[in-house]
């Protein structure tokens, strides 16, 4: 009989292990679409959020906020100030509220997957389906609530930064959303539903195992 | 392709720095990291970067090696140095049409500059300098002493081993699978969307699979050997405090009191900030 806390650590260790190799390297982490590129960084933590639960999936998404914090300080791009206390402009300044923005949607994005995935469950009785939907619901999570956050506590210095009118800052926001989220959103759904199906076969046979 | 990957690297030498406890690192980079954000004039800067450039000698790491690490950040220090030179209302001291310099926006971006790159630059240090496993042993000691993380600190600080074991071999292994499936003809680099991601899914599931395979394995390893979580867990290296920690305690003190002090210093400056 196999201890369950030794394997649940290890299990943990090891999708973290994953995470950060995602967000170091750039092949595995970015699938690029000619003008954009989409992140699949959040997939492993959505992943997660469906076979471990709803504490752990909280955990790993903490770590890929804290990947995100790391990357954005010590690789940063024009608009990393949003996401790392560490850089100003003018006058705003990256601060608390940066740390919220990396943090709070990303633990998100490991606990709302598993819900959406259990409600999906009883209601219809496909594995693959609910399991998109939820990976669709998990990157969506993450989008909507960075670009909304960064909208209300950086709207003047974001636009700063992309050089534009604050009136037309939402359309931008929008735009992202619609350039970068929705094709995010498509290939976490595509992903997770493959991986986490595949996954939830193993772990009921391995547990059927042992 | 897994080459360039630069964070976290550690590079070994005999240097004091590096024989320090490495809790003394990691209280004194946090010490640090708060000083920057306390500085508030160019006095401050320049003892805090005198002091840096004292730990880069005397941890023996080639200067080349710790500005490596300021290279992704020269874009971003220029663009926000401009941004902010520009945009800061304040006397005017050059004006060029609509463009206008200030003394205030000059000084906001060169404070900024300073404590990014001290930032960075002290921070790499600590990782340089400190091994991994040192690391996570002075994150787990330094955790227990903070009353929330006290009861998870071991379980944090062996994940933290685990996953820095498993990031080379989960690496060697995405690459084997990439390689595999390009044998049989996989196609990573063209099509729209549902392509692409399509061809990411015969990487992730192998790599998943192997992931949670390897866990079994280490699971069933660890239990082998009777681990059975942190409670009355001995270790085989202790960490103990020696005679150069309570130096750069003492160092640390007079960084503190120097930089504190810096911010009532009112020595006349160079021009910008005077």
């Amino acid at each position: 009989m196999k201890n369950s806390k030794t394997s649940d650590l290890v299990q943990l260790s090891l999708f973290v292990a994953i995470i950060v190799l995602m967000a170091v390297t750039p092949f595995l982490g970015y699938i690029p679409l000619g003008i954009t590129r989409a992140t699949i960084i959040h997939v492993p933590v959505i992943i997660g959020s469906i076979i471990l639960g709803p504490k752990k999936g909280g955990f790993l998404g903490f770590v890929f906020g804290l990947t995100s914090l790391l990357t954005n300080t010590f690789n940063p791009t024009v608009t990393s100030f949003v996401f790392s206390p560490f850089y100003s402009l003018g006058n705003y300044s990256g601060n608390f509220l940066s740390l919220v923005i990396c943090f709070v949607p990303r633990i998100l994005v490991g606990i709302v997957p598993y819900y959406v995935y259990r409600a999906l469950k009883k209601k219809v009785n496909s594995d693959a389906l609910s399991l998109t939907i939820a990976g669709v619901c998990g990157s969506m999570t993450n989008t909507l609530l960075v670009m909304n956050m960064i909208y209300l506590f950086f709207g003047t210095s974001y636009a700063a930064a992309k050089n534009v009118e604050m009136n037309a800052l939402y359309g931008i926001i929008l735009g992202v959303i619609g350039i970068n989220g929705v094709p995010e959103a498509i290939v976490a759904g595509v992903l997770t539903a493959a991986v986490a199906k595949v996954l939830l076969k193993y772990q009921k046979r391995t547990v059927a195992v042992s | 392709m897994f080459k360039d990957i630069t964070i976290g690297q550690f590079y070994p030498t005999d240097s004091v720095i590096h024989r320090l406890d490495p809790r003394t690192k990691i209280i004194f980079t946090l010490v640090y990291i708060i000083l920057l954000f306390v500085i508030n004039n160019l006095w401050g800067y320049l003892f805090a970067t005198a002091f840096l450039v004292f730990v880069v000698i005397a941890s023996k790491i080639p200067v080349s090696y710790v500005l490596r690490g300021l290279k992704a950040l020269v874009f971003i220090i220029l663009l926000t140095m401009i941004l902010n030179m520009f945009m800061t209302p304040g006397t005017v001291i050059a004006q060029w049409g609509f463009i206008q310099i200030t003394i205030e926006g000059l000084r906001v971006s060169i404070y900024m500059a300073f404590r990014l790159i001290l930032l960075v630059a002290g921070t790499s240090i600590m990782t340089l300098a400190t091994s991994p496993i040192d690391l996570t042993d002075g994150m787990e000691s330094c955790m227990k002493v903070v009353p929330l993380l006290k009861r998870v600190a071991h379980e944090l600080a062996m994940m933290m081993s685990i996953a820095l074991r498993f990031i080379p071999t989960l690496m060697e292994e995405t690459d084997k699978i990439m390689k595999a499936q390009k044998a049989r003809g996989a196609d990573f680099e063209t099509g729209n969307l549902i392509a692409r991601a399509k061809a990411l899914i015969p990487i992730l599931v192998p790599l998943f699979v192997s992931a949670f395979r390897r866990a079994d394995e280490l699971a069933t390893a660890m239990e082998a050997r009777c681990y059975r979580g942190g409670e009355n867990r001995t270790r085989m290296n202790q960490l103990q405090f020696e005679k150069r920690d309570a130096v750069s305690f003492v160092g640390m003190s007079v960084l503190t009191a120097l930089l504190i002090g810096s911010r009532y210093l009112t020595w006349p400056m160079p021009f910008p900030f005077g």
